[in-house]
């Protein structure tokens, strides 16, 4: 009988084990035709392993996991600890849950999991640490590197966090964190933050300026010159503009940003316009 | 570069690809071994200047900062364009903007490089089943943490090792051939090419009308010449107060 045998739980230890694993090889074997379930798998091993002394029902639990699985790793930690603790609860009663709806729940989540880590974790706060860093480092300071491994500690971060918040409180937690005003509240703090940030790197990390002259009689006009006296660096926040405008309104892809960037300059350079 | 720090440089860049692209540490790789700025400070140690490969690094990576992976695609790969161009340019002297311009385009080709892993990786799906039917945990560990490592290092490690050991002679070839006015458009594009990365991330986080914050930001350095920090302080504290605003003025409604 149930009631008789004791009841058997994750030690804190278990779990740090699961987000190190995960962490660690959250990407090694990624590959197209099941994305991170090999990883996922892998990193659930100490949890499973514990928790079906059994060996058909951790081949069972070994089984569901090895389904298609993929999402932002460290916002993962989300479906992380909602396992854990599903697997758990299904380990002290094995009818509690069915295997299908632990499934159901991976899958069902990946893909809000995997937009939420994309745009706010990934998109938004590592991306400020990255510029913090690039523009520290090409001023050839090395508080640009300890920046960089700031912003990856970030990361990690979030994966303890959000894995020991779902496993503790279960599945209810993911809307509050997913939807919760303060989340909201926080992105769009930290995309004003960047928009602006944008337009500060734009002035220390692009350069154009025209070299074109035009001689008329005994006076040279610099062109660049006149430019500066109606704004200093209109030149590159029209390029920063121009390029924006392309890429949200005529969805240009990155290679023909590139590729046009590299041969506009060059027709350019050969005119002695720039 | 010649002899011994040639072969070390090369297979220094070849095992940080690896590294990098094999995602060995997981998301530490992702955004720590790929960046430009710590592939800069190694491949600047094994040269000699650490600091022209941090600078070159800090620019070539803002480039690609805006350029994440929705759903693990890469569009482009930094990691490729880093290890590659850093050493190049270190050791025939281009600019930040002349090594930008060349390290663009490499990592275009980079994204083939990762798809190409996860076709590879496919094997291991099968592998990894096969051990769950048996029960047999070992196995399946294996196939997560060292069986692909090992199969990706050819992919991964060769033809940055390559593309090093010669990349620096071909880079000489092609600098004493084309005219001044190639180096220049390389420049300029490369001077230009970080509003790429800017203008993606402006795409990704804001919207048309958030375009102001960015012209204030413009103007606080351009203009008033405040630096990044101080420009990022003021940044944030404007973002705290238009969020409070909004919040105070939901909560009376």
């Amino acid at each position: 009988m149930a009631e008789d045998t004791k009841r058997i739980s994750l030690t804190t230890a278990d779990v740090n084990k699961v987000i190190a694993r995960w962490y660690i090889n959250c990407e090694i074997s990624l590959n197209f035709e099941r994305m991170q379930s090999i990883a996922f798998t892998d990193a659930l091993l100490p949890a499973l392993k514990k928790l079906y002394p059994n060996k058909d029902d951790l081949k069972d639990a070994m089984t569901r996991h090895m389904e298609l699985f993929n999402t932002n790793a460290t916002a993962g930690g989300l479906i992380l600890g909602t396992v854990l603790a599903m697997e758990e609860e299904k380990a002290n009663n094995i009818d509690a849950i069915p295997g299908e709806s632990i499934i159901a729940v991976k899958t069902g989540l990946m893909g809000p999991c995997a937009a939420f880590g994309d745009s706010f974790s990934a998109g938004t706060i590592t991306t400020l640490f990255i510029l913090a860093a690039c523009s520290l480092a090409q001023q050839g300071n090395f508080l640009g590197v300890l920046v960089l491994f700031l912003g990856t500690m970030v990361t990690l971060c979030e994966l303890i966090l959000t894995t020991k918040l779902t496993y503790k409180q279960g599945r209810s937690a993911i809307k509050n964190v997913l939807g919760s005003a303060l989340m909201n509240s926080v992105t769009e703090g930290a995309n004003i933050l960047g928009m602006t940030m944008m337009g500060v790197l734009t002035s220390s990390m692009v350069s154009l300026s025209l070299a074109l002259q035009v001689t008329s009689g005994e006076s040279t006009m610099i062109i660049q010159d006149q430019l500066d006296t109606l704004m200093p660096g209109l030149l590159q926040i029209a390029v920063l503009f121009t390029y924006y405008l392309l890429i949200s309104k005529k969805n240009v892809s990155i290679v023909k940003l590139v590729l046009g960037t590299l041969v506009v300059a060059l027709v350019l350079a050969f005119f002695g316009i720039v | 570069m010649e002899g011994a720090q040639l072969i070390l440089m090369a297979v220094a860049m070849g095992v940080l690809y690896w590294l990098a692209r094999g995602m060995i540490g997981g998301y530490f790789a992702l955004f720590f071994f790929a960046s430009p700025i710590f592939v800069g400070v190694v491949a600047g140690a094994i040269y000699g200047d650490v600091v022209q490969g941090l600078i070159i690094g800090g620019g070539i990576a803002a480039v690609f900062a805006g350029i994440i992976a929705p759903g693990g695609n890469l569009p482009t790969d930094s990691a490729l364009a880093a290890t590659t161009v850093i050493p190049i340019a270190l050791a025939t002297g281009l600019s930040v903007e002349q090594a930008i311009a060349f390290a663009v385009p490499m990592g275009l080709v980079g994204s083939l490089v990762t798809t190409l892993r996860r076709f590879v990786n496919i094997i291991f799906v099968h592998r990894a089943d096969a051990a769950v039917a048996k029960g047999d945990t070992a196995e399946l560990s294996r196939c997560a943490l060292i069986y692909p490592p090992i199969i990706e290092l050819p992919i991964l490690f060769l033809p940055v090792f390559i593309v090093v050991m010669f990349g620096q002679d071909a880079m000489l070839a092609f600098m004493n051939v084309v005219p001044d006015w190639v180096m220049q458009g390389l420049s300029v594009a490369g001077g230009v090419m970080p509003a790429i990365g800017f203008a993606l991330i402006m795409n990704m986080i804001g919207q048309p009308k958030m375009l102001p914050y960015t012209i204030i930001g413009f103007i606080m350095v351009q203009c008033l010449s405040l630096n990044n920090i101080t420009a990022g302080l003021v940044a944030g504290c404007v973002a705290v107060l238009v969020v409070m605003a909004k919040r105070d003025a939901q909560k009376e409604a």
